[in-house]
């Protein structure tokens, strides 16, 4: 690896490729400011991944936020007379880092397609999230779960108020002896209880957490939500993604946000998922619009970490020029700059820059050696 | 290959018993060595001993595939972890305890001395009582003796401690057992494993 075009940070290669990617599928690029008043995220405090934004005050006295998401304020730009919206962001966020008491500045990239929502504008979403991965990394997962069905089920067996929040977290923790318990506390009967317990524990590729759903008793609803995901199947397996892939209803978040799809995608050795993404139509009433909406992010930065990998060398070509003559200097510089290598010019020589080579042109003492 | 976080101590030894018992020996994990990693490969599994409050933050890292934990301390912490079986061992209540013939006064905050401020906050916070946390990280018993506090809130396996101490439980929080957890990532790519393991203690336990 050599000359100055591979010295792209990670990050920074793989937002050039997604950006491409996207833009390609006509996806437009959304630019926004760095803050934007805090009332709207007031508002909307329980929509953010961390209630806590950074707020200070503006010249005028108005109190601004720092952003903590790029969604919402999409959103809230989307016109009321907009027929369809296909864009992407590269961003930086500023958000409370999980499990800690510290802000992060991270970086976010995602698309967001807004308009009628079906099936093959879904599809197209997932395709994009599975392509977004594959640039990453040789072997990754799309996890996909669908609020609507789980959402349908859990009102099938009765469970409202405590009971459902306390069920939808068992089934983020896989937690099936305490859902069991709760089935049973609950009185529900053995095909309700078959049903809640495949919804925890399902993690298959499409095709077959299909068929075991069409084993059970299903409640309308989510028999509908079902054919919903079969379809979306289909024009998975169309573009090859099947075997990527699962259906896992552990990846279930928020009902006020997310109404129908929900998806994470996961990459070895990344302890968290990457990717995140789902069908948002709930937060878009929210906000008085009239679209439905499906979109994803990518957290990268979580990600460099493990890309990175530590370059060999600092810099191609190391001169050091003592005494030389400042014209000769640049005589030297300008011949390694022309056989395209990166170099750097020092008048002493300095054991911590790591050079390929070291090019020697008049030697001087240290000053004050 | 699959790593697997075991809380150092008494729990820990009585958990890779268990993971021998069900096919997932490690025989250099008996001796008395000191030694924190310990790998049989032909196995495909290899064990980390760690200090049993950092068990979820190894697995919730990824820096073990899966790992055994109290649920007290899953209380304390909610890691963001997969909680896939109850092994049934170290059983035990987190409890509030006083001294015996203590008398809450309401008219001032309860002082209660304790090593899970998040559960005592949340159990509290529920009962609408206001409270001045203390935590401490050891020899919780001794904080009502000297006057430190006015209650404790800790886990409770046979009581012998609080009754040798002169104090007795007031009320039970939790029923605490220890747990299997799993990195979400880690399962998503290594399930059959994580399967085949979880199966073999279900197994084990019925």
């Amino acid at each position: 690896m050599s000359g100055t075009t591979d010295r792209l940070a990670w990050e920074d290669r793989i937002s050039l490729r997604l950006r491409a990617l996207y833009e390609q599928y006509g996806y437009g690029r959304y630019r926004m400011g760095k803050f934007e008043p805090y009332d709207m995220y007031l508002a909307n405090r329980k929509f953010l991944k961390s209630e806590t934004v950074i707020t200070f005050t503006d010249a005028s006295g108005r109190l601004m936020a720092l952003k903590p998401d790029v969604t919402m304020s999409i959103v809230k730009n989307t016109p009321d007379d907009a027929v369809s919206r296909k864009l992407y962001y590269a961003e930086n966020v500023f958000r409370m880092a999980h499990g800690s008491m510290e802000y992060r500045e991270i970086n976010q990239i995602g698309i967001e397609s807004i308009g009628c929502g079906d099936i093959y504008s879904e599809a197209e979403v997932l395709m994009l999230a599975l392509k977004t991965l594959e640039v990453i990394s040789g072997e990754y997962l799309l996890c996909i779960g669908n609020m609507g069905f789980a959402d349908a089920v859990f009102r099938f067996c009765g469970l409202g108020g405590n009971e459902y929040e306390t069920a939808a977290e068992y089934i983020r923790q896989k937690n099936t002896g305490a859902l069991a318990a709760l089935a049973d506390r609950l009185g529900l009967d053995e095909a309700k209880k078959d049903l809640l317990m495949a919804v925890a524990s399902v993690s298959a590729p499409l095709s077959d957490a299909i068929r075991t759903f069409e084993e059970l008793h299903l409640p309308a609803e989510a028999a509908d939500k079902l054919s919903e995901l079969r379809e979306l199947g289909e024009m998975l397996q169309i573009w090859g993604y099947a075997d990527k892939v699962r259906v896992d209803f552990s990846i279930i978040n928020d009902l006020d946000y997310y109404n129908g799809i929900v998806f994470r995608g996961f990459i070895p050795g990344a302890p968290r998922a990457v990717l995140s993404g789902g069908r948002y139509d709930n937060l878009m009433r929210r906000f008085g619009k009239h679209q439905n909406a499906v979109g994803f992010a990518l957290y990268s930065g979580e990600l460099s970490r493990k890309f990175t990998e530590e370059p060999e060398y600092d810099v191609d070509m190391l001169i050091v020029y003592g005494d030389a003559a400042p014209a000769d200097v640049h005589a030297a510089v300008a011949s390694a700059l022309s056989e395209g290598k990166s170099v750097r010019a020092e008048k002493y020589p300095d054991p911590d820059v790591r050079a390929a080579e070291t090019v020697v042109l008049s030697k001087a003492e240290v000053a004050g050696k | 290959m699959i790593r697997v976080a075991l809380p150092k101590g008494r729990l820990g030894n009585d958990v890779y018993d268990r993971f021998a018992a069900i096919g997932y020996s490690c025989p250099e994990l008996k001796g008395n060595s000191r030694k924190l990693v310990f790998e049989d490969a032909e196995k495909g599994i290899s064990y980390i001993l760690v200090k049993p409050s950092d068990v979820a933050v190894y697995v919730e890292r990824g820096a073990a595939d899966i790992g055994v934990i109290g649920r007290d301390t899953l209380l304390e912490y909610s890691p963001d972890v997969y909680e896939l079986c109850d092994l049934g061992l170290g059983r035990c209540s987190i409890a509030v305890a006083a001294k015996n013939g203590w008398k809450d006064n309401t008219a001032l905050p309860l002082r209660v001395a304790t090593k899970y401020p998040n559960v005592a906050k949340r159990y509290y916070a529920a009962q609408s009582r206001e409270i001045d946390i203390i935590s401490l990280h050891g020899s919780i018993e001794l904080a009502p003796i000297v006057g430190l506090s006015d209650v404790i809130v800790d886990i409770v396996e046979t009581g012998t401690t609080l009754k040798e101490n002169d104090l007795s439980v007031v009320t039970r929080i939790e029923e605490s057992s220890a747990r299997l957890i799993a990195n979400k990532s880690s399962y998503m790519f290594k399930k059959e494993s994580i399967d085949a393991i979880v199966a073999g203690m279900e197994a084990f336990s019925e």
